[in-house]
């Protein structure tokens, strides 16, 4: 075991290219809290979540909709790219206009709220309901600024409840005019 | 149907439902909403069952009579098939 000190490598004249290691190289390690710095690999992790847990919520309080992922960052300067697909129907049993909002939790901390707004299909569904179902997909890039676990998770509400019993439905597993299926999360811990 | 049970029994419920299985699902009371017993919202599915069967055959017939009468005024199989999309 030796050990190199320095604050530069480089090629040699006439080389652009830098090869570390043989065919017997497996792992580089960093120390504790190293960034790969610019122009090296940036995606240090991912994480991936899924549900199918249908939930209706019918609330103008936020609820939670069963998709969430947890992730520790392995430094408190990286970033964390939030991706969801989040399968939702709306339904109303009038021709009102009904909107619904999501939003996105660290913790119990809210980072990202959106709006969904209904557009109003007269007797699509059970009963003549009105649906609108549709696939929600959100980005969102976080600083979290901490090397603890954290948990990211959405939650639903519509924005009333009358008339009718107007609700939204997250990962609905049965209809005739609705978006069914599975919600996913990923997380990617980008590196500063 | 859960939801619907529960609205039956009471239409002004703030409710979260977390599954679809009665005898498994998380109910989620809010905004103050008397919470209803699973026995109580399982002996109500039925009949909501039954309701939206009664609702869905309803509108079959409704279709078949709005068809009768439109090829009664004269108009074509495919006019009558044009207008209900």
């Amino acid at each position: 075991m030796s050990k190199l000190e320095t604050n530069t490598i480089d090629t040699i004249s006439g080389s652009n290219t830098l090869t570390l290691g043989s065919s017997n190289l497996s792992t580089i390690n960093m120390a504790s809290g190293v960034s790969p710095g610019t122009g090296m690999g940036k995606v240090l992790q991912v994480v991936h979540g899924s549900t199918s847990t249908e939930t209706n919520i019918q609330s103008t309080t936020y609820a939670d909709t069963t998709l969430s992922a947890s992730i520790t960052p392995s430094s408190t300067s990286s970033k964390v790219l939030i991706l969801i697909s989040q399968q939702g129907r709306l339904r109303l049993f009038s021709t009102a206009e009904l909107n619904s909002e999501m939003r996105i939790l660290r913790d119990s901390t809210v980072i990202y709220t959106k709006g969904v707004t209904l557009n109003t299909r007269s007797g699509t569904g059970d009963g003549g309901a009105n649906d609108h179902g549709s696939s929600v997909a959100i980005q969102y890039l976080d600083s979290p600024n901490t090397t603890s676990q954290i948990t990211y998770k959405t939650q639903g509400k519509v924005d009333t409840t009358t008339p009718n019993n107007a609700r939204v439905t997250f990962q609905l597993t049965s209809s005739n005019n609705s978006a069914t299926g599975s919600s996913e999360i990923t997380l990617m811990e980008v590196s500063a | 149907m859960i939801i619907d049970a529960i609205n039956k029994i009471n239409p002004n419920a703030e409710v979260v439902v977390r599954g679809n299985n009665i005898d498994t699902c998380e109910i989620e009371w809010l905004n103050g909403t008397t919470p209803i017993s699973k026995e109580d919202i399982k002996a109500m599915i039925p009949t909501v069952e039954q309701e939206l069967k009664d609702a869905e055959t309803k509108k079959i017939n409704d279709k078949a009579t709005a068809k009768s009468k439109l090829k009664a005024l004269g108009l074509t199989d495919d006019e009558v098939e044009a207008l209900q999309g």
